[in-house]
């Protein structure tokens, strides 16, 4: 193979993968776009909200005052699973607990292995609600986040649940941060609304999401294993023929890191987590076929495909600033990278229109962020393969590492 | 620094101006040939942004920006001669000038939108405390004012009642207030009053503030009892635990709204 031959066909890559996420993109503003068309059920079902907490004091009072103003016309819960928090976490959820009878502080037993979906289980196992939703300790839904939820899913038979949006409440803290929410935004517009409206394919990101208890019941609940249990749950979902349906007008807001200590941290187990679900998936023949070989196929372009090409892309640029390196290309290599910079900062600015957060500041960041933040998703991944080359080697329980609050 | 009231300004001037701006270069760097495609890209793109909702024509302006992307790439890669920083510039012209038209159309539409909501909310806004269905301080204090005067000229008794609700406290980050108790408070207090002679208002950050008119301190301890009751018959509550958290304060003023106003910049002894 010719090196003409070789650039014709990364270039060609690249470009399908681009424009697979501008059709996304566009998808992802269509489905926005449309009016809800969701109706009241003649019975509401109860609803369970579980919120796995591990020394949460610094924000948990705005989670459970937040819970308290849930607007949902049916019987509805909150369970606070303190996982043995030794800061003012149980305190608070007391506070409320003592107030509020929709409000339980529950105390999870300890045990291995550590994490969230461990206390998930406890929590499911110990609570009776038709459906059963669950948020990170430090959320805020909108008051109308879960009756969104149960509307969306009581449509059809064919919903497991469904899932909504996640927003980043410190989100104009610092540069990260506000890169952190753009991120966020762009992520939710592509690869939730897009995906569902393209393809019917949804799935949990691990907060404002809801799953009838039928069918937890039925999948046997969370993998403990498992530390992007969201992802994981939804790929097990999927493989019963189910749908996981994006409701974008379900909102929460989260607090992100808000230094790039936390953030690497936070992602490395994001990214620890996708690899332990892809890995698995591909193992198990029952997880294999269907929509989930389309999220493997999507996730290994990503996690493998799309930072090779990073990285050839990278190194090409900089051999031929120093000069060591020129093509032999007849690639117009710099109208294609000025479209791959403006269709980045553009995928970033629909998702800032469509979340009503558009401003030039934010277009100014977008356009950084392709030369900051999305370069460190280089290190990110290659460090998720080391943790997790490093744990299969070692034979080690996954650890949990918990993101530190702000 | 410019104000709130003036951004609009600079924004309207500045949008303005980039309009014209890329008007005149689309007019003079993109090729005639090109020229009818993009016009008429354009004005479908005005009449969708005045006709239809904005975020369906910007799915129109995002497709066709998007679009040129690929276009671009293909002229470039087609015609092998074409200078590429000339064929960047032409798409950055047609992308700013259709950004420009559909933000221009938006933000006009956004201001009728604007003024007919605010129409018909102008006077609750004012009045309220948004947290709360009391009124603001600002407006307790003015319709006190009234409420005084009358009193005076009766020669009757107003009380004035707080009901303090204490937060959680905790080291580190002090003492906070559930917005949700107190909005519980709140709607306890508006239940509990004669909707046309008392007067309730919030004193942040967990004060509801309640101006009896023409009794003492009895008529208070009644209404402050009707209050705790309409708090035990809400299903969601532990109500006798609340009740503990909120303290309870009867200032007699008679008709003196000297004595009012200092109450109130002295604040409630709980606080």
């Amino acid at each position: 193979m010719t090196l003409t031959t070789l650039v014709l066909i990364i270039t060609g890559l690249f470009w399908l993968m681009i424009l697979y996420n501008v059709v996304l993109a566009i998808a992802g503003l269509v489905h926005r776009s449309r009016p809800l068309d969701l109706h009241a059920p003649s019975a509401w079902p109860s609803v369970d909200v579980l919120i796995p907490a591990y020394n949460e004091g610094k924000v948990l009072f705005g989670t459970l005052d937040a819970m308290a103003q849930l607007d949902y016309p049916g019987a509805l819960n909150v369970y606070l699973l303190d996982d043995n928090s030794t800061d003012t976490t149980a305190a608070i959820a007391d506070y409320f607990a003592a107030r509020l009878a929709t409000i339980h502080h529950v105390l999870v037993p300890k045990g291995l292995p550590k994490g969230k979906a461990r206390v998930l289980n406890y929590g499911f196992h110990n609570s009776t609600g038709d459906m059963v939703v669950v948020y990170d300790a430090d959320n805020q839904p909108r008051p109308d986040a879960v009756t969104l939820l149960v509307e969306k899913t009581l449509e059809s038979d064919r919903y497991a649940g469904a899932v909504g949006t996640v927003r980043t409440i410190n989100m104009y803290s610092n540069a990260l941060t506000r890169m952190i929410g753009l991120e966020f935004m762009m992520f939710q517009l592509l690869m939730q609304s897009g995906r569902w409206q393209l393809f019917k394919l949804g799935t949990y990101t691990g907060t404002d999401m809801l799953a009838r208890r039928s069918v937890l019941d039925d999948i046997g609940g969370w993998d403990e294993h498992a530390l992007a249990e969201d992802t994981e749950l939804s790929m097990r979902i999927v493989s019963k023929g189910l749908q996981i349906p994006v409701v974008a007008a379900s909102v929460t807001y989260e607090q992100e890191p808000e230094n790039l200590k936390a953030w690497f941290r936070q992602r490395s187990r994001w990214l620890q987590g996708n690899l332990y679900t892809v890995s698995k998936t591909l193992h198990d023949p029952h997880l294999r076929g269907g929509a989930n070989t389309f999220s493997i196929l999507q996730m290994l372009s990503v996690y493998y495909i799309f930072i090779l090409l990073l990285l050839v892309s990278d190194v090409w640029f900089v051999m031929g600033l120093i000069g060591r390196f020129t093509t032999p290309s007849p690639a117009p290599l710099l109208i294609l990278w000025f479209e791959t910079i403006w269709i980045y900062a553009a995928q970033i600015s629909l998702a800032t229109v469509s979340e009503h957060e558009a401003s030039a500041k934010n277009v100014l960041f977008a356009l950084l962020m392709y030369f900051t933040y999305s370069q460190l998703w280089i290190y990110l991944v290659l460090r998720g393969y080391v943790l997790q080359v490093a744990g299969i080697f070692k034979k080690a329980e996954p650890v949990w590492d918990k993101t530190p609050r702000f | 620094m410019h104000s709130r009231n003036d951004t609009w300004q600079l924004n309207l001037s500045l949008l303005t101006l980039l309009e014209l701006a890329s008007a005149y270069l689309f007019a003079h760097s993109i090729p005639a040939g090109h020229q009818p495609w993009a016009a008429g890209f354009l004005v479908l793109l005005v009449v969708l942004t005045y006709f239809w909702r904005p975020l369906q024509s910007f799915i129109l302006l995002a497709v066709g920006a998007l679009a040129s992307s690929f276009v671009y790439v293909w002229l470039a890669w087609s015609e092998g001669n074409a200078s590429q920083l000339q064929l960047i510039w032409q798409q950055v012209i047609l992308i700013v000038l259709g950004t420009v038209t559909w933000g221009l159309g938006v933000y006009v539409r956004g201001f009728v939108e604007q003024v007919q909501t605010l129409r018909a909310r102008t006077a609750e806004l004012e009045k309220f405390s948004p947290q709360t269905r009391l009124l603001t301080l600002n407006e307790f204090t003015s319709e006190a004012r009234m409420a005084f005067a009358i009193a005076k000229r009766r020669d009757e008794h107003n009380v004035l009642v707080w009901l303090t609700l204490r937060g959680f406290a905790s080291e580190g980050t002090g003492s906070r207030t559930s917005a949700h108790l107190m909005s519980m408070l709140s709607d306890a207090v508006v239940a509990s009053l004669r909707s046309n002679i008392d007067i309730a208002g919030y004193l942040p950050p967990g004060t509801a503030l309640i101006l009896l008119q023409n009794t003492d301190e009895n008529g208070a301890r009644i209404v402050v009892d009707r209050i705790m009751g309409a708090l035990r018959k809400e299903p969601s509550l532990h109500a006798e635990t609340l009740a503990q958290d909120i303290a309870v304060q009867v200032t007699p003023l008679d008709h003196d709204f000297a004595a009012f106003e200092s109450a109130l910049q002295k604040g409630p002894e709980s606080a």
